[in-house]
């Protein structure tokens, strides 16, 4: 089932200079896409289109069959939430359980419901012991984690993370990628859209989507995406450390493919 | 920037910290009351305010707030304490009796009255300062927000918006210590860029400050931003009914401080009203049977 469908949408921040340019694309339930591009190729301004922070030009978004417009914003923001880049800016409560319970007070949850939920999903990102802490007493990752239990705690079916690991170390952007992992695990059904500059963390989605200056180049899995060298010489993008370590080993004579994983190339190597 | 620490939030456990901030806020209403009622006979006044004065460091002692800092505050009011006391000496006043010359400077006299007018205020705001102190020790910025945002719900009656205040509020406070970090790395920033905020006069400082509010402002509403977004993706409306997580309880040790507070409030209006309007006898009569000296 389509859970998110974007039609020839276009935006500008400024007349006649559009970031975002008829730009279409559809996202299955459950799947986990990645948008990568360069800085100012308009990935966080779709982002913010999508959770109707800003609206488009032209064009329209459906969120789960709902076509985004000011009257069901209320609507569409129950089904979609999102984790943004600065771990500070999104803390809103005075302690984490605050900032936690922030959502379900405005969606009107009753305070014995709370009271149960809050704890329950602070457990769920591994914060339970930190509940009565002060923002200024958490890590980045800590911070970030809390701000993805807050967009848990509202059973999204769409889970937005505006590069969420970016500002973060290695540690605390291992435990968000862990903690992705484990959501997925857990509830098959939610659709993710990940918008990443590390190209290690897009290669483990189900499908990458490439923008250029808002435009969506293209759109395939990262097996596929990696194969096509004419493109990722032409937008100057990474390689994963995965397909680096492949070509190197090719290289030294020793047949491994694509589609082969660490292992495997671990045992090939052996021998 | 690191020096704030006139009563700040100390994390203990003691019986103040456990009251209602409602009820810590209404009773240093009434404790603020106390501290300016005036009794006619001077020392009486003074006899009451010494034993209010000894009340407040009890509970100072029992919210461990910390007396040091107290001193510290002081300290740094020592310049009004000294312009009040000229004020009181030399500005004259038809109040002031003729026979209570305590001594002439160039032949100007100086009342003993003046003096005993200055001890009145000192001690009334050293006694503001103890109250003030021992409430936003012993209470969360946040808890205060709430217990403020109580007292203003009947201002909804007229469409006053409290919930939106209140959430003004603690988002302001929420951002202190951010913004303070931001300040600090800043400074940093800019000092490693050459400017300099320690040395020159006061023009050369002046400008220095520029260097450091201009990017702070930038950045404050950069975060200001970021954050509505934040809150507005997560279902915030300002208009909207919500339910709240934080639940202010009435306990049995709030009705306890209450009652001792009102007991005092109670004893000092007594002596108030007896002394203005019913017998002008002064305690240190009372008591000891002889007429102070003045």
């Amino acid at each position: 089932m389509k859970c998110v469908s974007i039609k020839n949408l276009t935006y500008a921040y400024i007349k006649d200079r559009p970031v975002i340019k008829d730009l279409s694309l559809d996202i299955e339930e459950g799947e986990y896409v990645s948008l990568v591009g360069h800085n100012g190729c308009g990935k966080s301004t779709l982002a913010k289109l999508l959770v109707g922070l800003l609206f488009a030009n032209q064009g329209s978004i459906e969120i789960c069959g709902l076509e985004l417009n000011s009257k069901n914003i209320n609507e569409i923001r129950k089904k979609v939430a999102i984790v943004f880049q600065n771990p500070d800016n999104q803390f809103i409560g005075a302690t984490v359980e605050d900032d936690i319970a922030f959502s379900l007070e405005n969606m009107c949850v009753p305070r014995e419901e709370m009271l149960t939920l809050v704890p329950e999903y602070a457990k769920k990102v591994g914060m339970e012991q930190f509940l009565t802490k002060e923002p200024g007493y958490l890590s980045g990752g800590q911070k970030q984690r809390v701000a993805v239990a807050d967009a848990l705690i509202r059973n999204p079916e769409i889970l937005i993370l505006d590069e969420a690991t970016s500002m973060l170390d290695p540690a605390g952007k291992q435990d968000i990628l862990n903690l992705v992992k484990k959501m997925r695990s857990e509830n098959p059904n939610l659709t993710i859209i990940s918008i990443t500059h590390d190209i290690n963390e897009a290669y483990d989605s189900d499908r990458i989507v490439l923008m250029h200056e808002g435009v969506n180049v293209l759109s395939c899995t990262p097996v596929e995406l990696f194969e096509k060298t004419d493109i990722i010489s032409k937008y100057n993008l990474d390689l994963p450390f995965v397909i680096e370590l492949k070509t190197k080993i090719k290289k030294l004579g020793i047949d491994v493919k694509e589609s082969d994983s660490l292992e495997t190339i671990g045992v090939k190597l052996c021998k | 920037m690191n020096n704030l620490t006139f009563g700040r939030y100390s994390p203990f456990n003691t019986f103040t910290h456990k009251l209602d901030p409602r009820n810590k806020i209404f009773l240093m209403i009434v404790l603020f009351v106390c501290v300016f009622l005036k009794v006619t006979v001077w020392s009486s006044t003074l006899i009451i305010a010494g034993a209010l004065f000894l009340f407040m460091i009890c509970v100072m002692l029992i919210s461990k707030v910390s007396v040091l800092s107290l001193l510290k505050s002081l300290g740094a009011m020592w310049i009004l304490f000294l312009f009040l006391l000229i004020i009181y000496m030399f500005v004259p006043n038809p109040a002031y009796k003729a026979d209570h010359i305590a001594f002439t400077i160039n032949n100007y006299p100086v009342y003993y009255d003046a003096f005993i007018q200055w001890g009145y205020i000192v001690i009334r705001l050293v006694m503001m300062l103890m109250v003030t102190m021992i409430l936003t020790s012993t209470t969360k910025p946040m808890d205060l927000t709430y217990g403020l945002e109580w007292y203003l719900t009947p201002l909804k009656l007229v469409k006053f918006p409290s919930h939106i205040v209140a959430m003004t509020l603690s988002i302001a406070l929420r951002f202190i210590p951010t913004l303070i970090d931001e300040t600090n790395r800043i400074i940093k920033a800019q000092s490693s860029r050459g400017v300099d905020f320690n040395h020159g006069g006061i023009f050369k400082r002046f400008k220095a400050i520029f260097a450091l509010i201009i990017p702070l402002f930038v950045s404050a509403i950069t975060r200001s931003e970021e954050l509505s977004d934040a809150m507005e993706a997560r279902g915030y409306d300002p208009y909207a009914k919500r339910t709240r997580y934080r639940k202010l309880q009435f306990h049995l040790v709030d009705l306890l401080a209450l009652i001792i507070v009102l007991l005092v409030f109670g004893a000092i209006l007594f002596l108030v009203i007896y002394n203005n309007h019913v017998s002008q006898v002064d305690i240190i009569y009372w008591i000891s049977g002889v007429h102070p000296i003045i």
